[in-house]
C-alpha cells in the first residue's frame, strides 16, 4: 500500500494514521485495543517506508512511555488506544506534560467503565482527558466529527503539541474511528506543519527548561550536543531536581500559562444553523453531527435551533460558550455520557440560561429523538 | 434519478456484508456522491449478527446511520426480525427465502441465495450475488461504478467468479 | 578534547555530596559506570541515562550526560522509545530491585525478550530503601523488613536467571564490593549489542542491613563478599551449599540479533531511516 490518492472511501482510524504520517510522525508505540487497532495496523504497514518505526509494546503504560522517549530523541511520536488503555496511560501522560514532551494520544472512546462495550461508542472519557492524571496540569484535547476532520485534526494535534511542547489528546469515538466516508488527502506539500523550536544558543549556554518569551523552552534532542535533562521530579530550568517551593510554584505556573494564555490560539469551534435561535445545541465529536441533522429536523417542525460545535474541547472555550449562552433561550448539551461537558457549560453560565442534557448512553450513536426530546423539554 | 439512499445489509459474520458495504459505497463515490458506511459487529472474531449501513447523499452527510431505510437486505431471520416492524412501506426488503419461510408479505422479495450459489459453484461469492440483486431492483449506483468498485476490492484470483455472481444476481 | 577529564566528564561533581546514606554502594556503581564510559570514549552527548524511581533512581541528578527520570518501573519502556528514536544513542537504564522487577517487571521481561539494545544496571539492595525498607521481589525468603516483621513469606527472584530466560544477550552479577569486576562487566555490557543486564548486589545499611545483617557498614561490605561465589567456585560446591550463595560473573554472553536489526531487516526504510537528530 502507498498513500491513497484522489477521493477515497476511508475509515476514521485510517484517516488518523495518515494525518499523523503527513504531520511528520515517525514513531508509533501501541497496544491492540478495540476500536482503535486499525491506527496501529496502518502504522505497522506504512511507517517503515517513511523511515519510521512501529512497535507493539507490552501494555499501554509502556506505549505512552515509549512515545515520550522517542519524542525526546527527536521523533514526532504518537499512540492510539481506547478507554481501558487510556486509563493506563494516565500515569505517564503526567510525565509528558511535566517534562513538556510533544506527542499525540488518540483515544477512540468506547462504552465504559471497565471493559464496558468494546465495539460500541461513548464520549465518556472527556473529563478523564482533562483531569485523569494526578496533580495540577493543563491539557489540549480535540474532538473530530467526520473522517475528513479526523485527518486534519490529527495534523493539528501534532502542530499544537510541537508549538506548545505538550501532549495533545484526540478524543475520537467508535463512530468516527470506524465509520467509512469519502475523503481526499491533500498534497502533503500544501500542509502547514509546525516543528519544535530548536535551541538558538550554544550547548554551553543551553538550559533545557529555560522558556522562550511565550513560556515554551526551545527543545534539543537526545544525541544533540545540547544536553537534555528531562525529569519527572520538580526541576528548575537546568532540568535537574530542585525541591524549593518557589521552583515548584514557578514551574506549575509556567506550565499552565504557556497554554491558558494562548487559549484563543487553540480554541476551534463551528457555528451551525441560524444566528439566533430558541434553543442552542452544544456538542462535539460524533454527537455534534447528529445535532446538525436535528437542526434541520427541528426546522421542519418550525423550531429555530442552532449548534455550537466544539472542535477543540480543552482548554474549554469559556468566552465563546458564555456568549452563546447569553444570546439564546435555552441550551441543550448533547453528549454520549451521563453529563460531563455540561458541567463546564454550567460553570461559565453567567446569564442563568436554562441548560438541558441530551444524554446518549445506549452504546450507539446518540439517537436524534433524544436530542429532540431535550429541545422540547427546553421549550416547555 | 434518486440520489439519496439508505441501505442496510444485515446478516451474520462471514457473509461479506461489510465488504459489500464498502463496494457499494465506493461505487457511490465514483458516481460523485457523499457516503457514510457504518457497521455493527460483536466482539467475536467470527460469526454473530453483523450489519453494514450505507447512507448515500448528494449533500453533506450529517447523520451517518439509516433513519428510514430505502432498502434492507436480510440474510438471516434475526436480521429480518430486527427491521421488519420498523420499515415504512416504501422500503424494499430483500430476504433469503430459505432463512425466512413465512415473510410478512410487505414490500419484499425473497431469493433463494443458496441455490444461486450452488449454480455458480461457489458459496463464497454471496456478497457479489446480492449486490447484483440489489442493483437489479434499485438503481442505487450505476452498473459501471459497481463493476469498477468490485474490480478494486476483489483479489484478481477471485474477480472473475465475483463478476459472474454479480451479473447472475442482476438477472435473477 | 584537550584535557581528558576521565569519569568527571560524565559525573556532575558540583552536585556532591551524594544524597545516598553513608555505606550505600550506589556511589560505587555510579563511579564504575562513569569510568566505563570514559574508558570507552563514548561522548556524553551520545549517552542517555534513564532512571526509575527509588534511591538508585536519583542517579541521573549526578550525571552530565543526557538523562531521563520518569515514572516508577518504566525506565526500560521510556528507554525503548529513546533508543528507537535515535539508535545511535547508548541508553543505560538504572533501576532498583523493586523498580525493575515489581512495578516494572512487565517492561523488564519484554525488553529482554525483544533484545533491545539497552544496558540495564540493577542496584539490588533487597528492599525498598527510599520508602522505608519494605520487602521487594528480591528480598530473600524469611528476611525481616518493615512490611514483613515476621519474615518475608515469598521467595525472591533470581534476576539473572530471569534475564537469561527472557532472552538477554549479556547477563552478569557482581556486587558493590567487587569494584574491578563491576567496571569490567559494565564495560562489556555497554559494548554488547542487544539487551544487557548487570545485577549489582548492593548494601542498604539503613534498612535491610540494619534488620538482617549484624554489625556496622564494614560488616555489610563483608556480607556482600560472604554471600557471593564465583562461577568456578560455585560448581565445586555441594548441592546443599549452593543455595546459600549467589553466583557472580558473566552468566550469559551471546550474540542474538537485537530488536532493531531484526525489525529493519523485515521493514527496510528509506534513506532517512534511523538517523538521529545529532548528525
Amino acid at each position: 500500500m502507498s498513500r491513497p490518492e484522489g477521493i477515497q472511501l476511508m475509515e476514521g482510524n485510517h484517516a488518523c494514521a495518515w494525518g499523523a504520517i503527513d504531520a511528520g510522525a515517525r514513531f508509533f508505540a501501541g497496544y491492540p485495543i478495540t476500536p482503535s487497532s486499525e491506527i496501529a495496523e496502518v502504522c505497522a504497514r506504512e511507517l517503515p517506508a517513511y523511515g519510521g518505526i512501529f512497535i507493539q509494546m507490552e501494555d499501554e503504560i509502556g506505549s505512552i512511555a515509549a512515545i515520550i522517549g522517542a519524542s525526546l530523541s527527536g521523533k514526532k511520536s504518537f499512540t492510539a488506544t481506547s478507554g481501558p488503555g487510556f486509563s493506563l496511560m494516565q500515569e505517564n501522560l503526567g510525565v509528558g506534560i511535566y517534562q513538556e514532551v510533544p506527542c499525540v494520544i488518540v483515544d477512540i472512546q468506547r462504552v465504559g467503565p471497565a471493559t464496558g462495550l468494546a465495539t460500541q461508542p461513548a464520549q465518556a472519557d472527556v473529563m478523564q482527558a482533562r483531569w485523569g492524571t494526578h496533580g495540577d496540569h493543563s491539557i489540549i484535547a480535540l474532538s473530530p466529527a467526520t473522517v475528513q476532520e479526523m485527518y486534519y485534526l490529527t495534523i493539528r494535534a501534532f502542530n499544537l503539541s510541537e508549538r506548545f511542547r505538550t501532549p495533545v489528546i484526540i478524543l475520537g469515538d467508535q463512530v468516527i474511528g470506524q465509520t467509512y466516508e469519502n475523503i481526499k488527502l491533500p498534497d502533503p506539500s500544501s500542509l502547514d506543519i509546525i516543528e519544535r523550536i530548536k535551541p538558538f544558543v550554544s550547548p554551553e549556554d543551553y538550559f533545557p527548561y529555560q522558556p522562550d518569551k511565550n513560556g515554551v523552552p526551545p527543545m534539543a534532542a537526545y544525541g544533540d550536543r545540547h544536553i537534555v535533562h528531562a525529569s519527572s521530579t520538580c526541576h528548575d530550568e537546568t532540568g535537574y531536581s530542585n525541591f524549593k517551593t518557589q521552583t515548584n510554584r514557578a514551574l506549575l505556573t509556567r506550565l499552565k500559562d504557556k497554554i491558558y494564555n494562548y487559549t484563543d490560539e487553540i480554541v476551534d469551534v463551528e457555528h451551525f444553523g441560524p444566528d439566533h435561535a430558541e434553543v442552542t445545541l452544544i456538542s462535539y465529536g460524533a454527537s455534534s453531527r447528529v445535532c446538525k441533522y436535528v437542526v434541520g429536523e427541528a426546522e421542519k417542525e418550525g423550531i429555530r435551533v442552532n449548534l455550537l460545535r466544539l472542535i477543540s474541547i480543552w482548554p474549554f472555550p469559556d468566552r465563546i460558550v458564555r456568549e452563546a449562552l447569553g444570546k439564546t433561550g435555552a441550551v441543550v448539551v448533547a453528549e454520549m455520557n451521563q453529563g460531563q461537558l455540561i458541567g463546564e457549560v454550567n460553570r461559565v453560565n453567567a446569564t442563568n440560561t436554562p441548560v438541558y442534557l441530551a444524554s446518549g448512553i445506549d452504546g450507539a450513536l446518540i439517537d436524534p429523538d433524544i436530542i429532540m426530546a431535550a429541545i422540547r423539554e427546553a421549550l416547555k | 434519478m434518486k440520489n439519496n439512499w439508505q441501505v442496510v445489509l444485515a446478516g451474520e459474520g462471514g457473509q461479506g456484508l461489510i465488504l459489500a458495504g464498502r463496494i457499494l459505497s465506493e461505487a457511490a463515490i465514483i458516481d460523485g456522491n457523499n457516503v457514510s458506511l457504518t457497521s455493527s459487529y460483536g466482539i467475536a472474531a467470527r460469526g454473530g449478527y453483523s450489519e453494514a449501513q450505507v447512507v448515500i447523499s448528494e449533500q453533506e452527510l450529517y447523520y451517518p446511520k439509516c433513519v428510514s431505510p430505502d432498502l434492507i437486505l436480510a440474510l438471516t431471520r434475526e436480521a429480518y426480525n430486527r427491521y421488519i416492524d420498523f420499515v415504512n412501506n416504501d422500503c424494499l426488503v430483500i430476504y433469503d427465502s430459505k432463512e425466512i419461510a413465512n415473510p410478512m408479505g410487505r414490500n419484499e422479495l425473497g431469493y433463494d441465495f443458496k441455490e444461486a450459489l450452488l449454480t455458480l459453484g461457489n458459496l463464497k461469492v454471496i456478497n457479489s450475488l446480492f449486490l447484483g440483486i440489489i442493483l437489479k431492483n434499485r438503481e442505487i449506483v450505476s452498473r459501471e461504478s459497481m463493476i469498477s468498485a468490485l474490480k478494486k476490492n476483489m483479489p484478481p484470483k477471485i474477480l472473475d467468479i465475483n463478476l459472474e455472481a454479480f451479473n447472475y444476481g442482476m438477472e435473477m | 578534547m584537550a584535557v581528558n577529564l576521565g569519569y568527571k566528564e560524565y559525573f556532575k561533581s558540583d552536585a556532591l555530596p551524594l544524597m545516598w546514606c553513608a555505606g550505600c554502594g550506589n556511589g560505587i556503581i555510579l563511579r564504575a559506570i562513569t569510568e566505563a564510559l570514559s574508558d570507552l570514549h563514548i561522548p556524553p552527548h551520545q549517552v542517555v541515562i534513564s532512571t526509575g524511581i527509588g534511591c538508585w533512581g536519583k542517579a541521573d541528578d549526578y550525571m552530565k550526560t543526557h538523562a531521563f527520570h520518569g515514572s516508577h518501573g518504566r525506565a526500560l519502556a521510556f528507554g525503548t522509545g529513546i533508543k528507537l528514536g535515535n539508535p545511535d544513542l547508548h541508553v543505560i537504564a538504572l533501576m532498583g530491585d523493586g523498580d525493575a522487577l515489581a512495578i516494572g517487571g512487565n517492561h523488564f521481561i519484554h525488553a529482554a525478550r525483544r533484545n533491545i539494545d539497552i544496558t540495564a544496571i540493577i542496584s539490588n539492595n533487597f528492599n525498598y530503601g527510599m520508602t522505608g525498607g519494605q520487602y521487594s521481589p528480591t528480598t530473600p525468603l524469611s528476611s525481616s523488613t518493615t512490611t514483613s516483621p515476621a519474615g518475608v513469606a515469598e521467595p525472591g527472584f533470581d534476576v539473572c536467571a530471569l534475564s537469561e530466560t527472557c532472552g538477554a544477550n549479556y547477563v552478569a552479577r557482581t556486587t558493590a564490593y567487587h569494584v574491578t569486576q563491576l567496571k569490567r562487566f559494565i564495560t562489556a555490557a555497554l559494548l554488547k549489542q542487544g539487551f544487557s543486564m548487570v545485577e549489582v548486589i548492593n548494601t542498604c545499611p539503613t534498612h535491610f542491613g540494619r534488620r538482617n545483617i549484624p554489625g556496622d557498614t564494614v560488616s555489610m561490605m563483608k556480607y556482600l563478599k560472604d554471600i557471593t561465589v564465583s562461577k568456578a567456585g560455585y560448581e565445586k560446591l555441594d548441592e546443599a551449599d549452593k543455595e546459600k550463595y549467589l553466583v557472580t560473573g558473566e552468566l550469559v554472553n551471546r550474540e542474538r540479533p537485537d530488536y532493531l536489526s531484526v525489525y529493519r531487516e523485515m521493514n527496510p526504510g528509506g534513506p532517512e531511516t534511523d538517523r538521529g537528530e545529532g548528525h
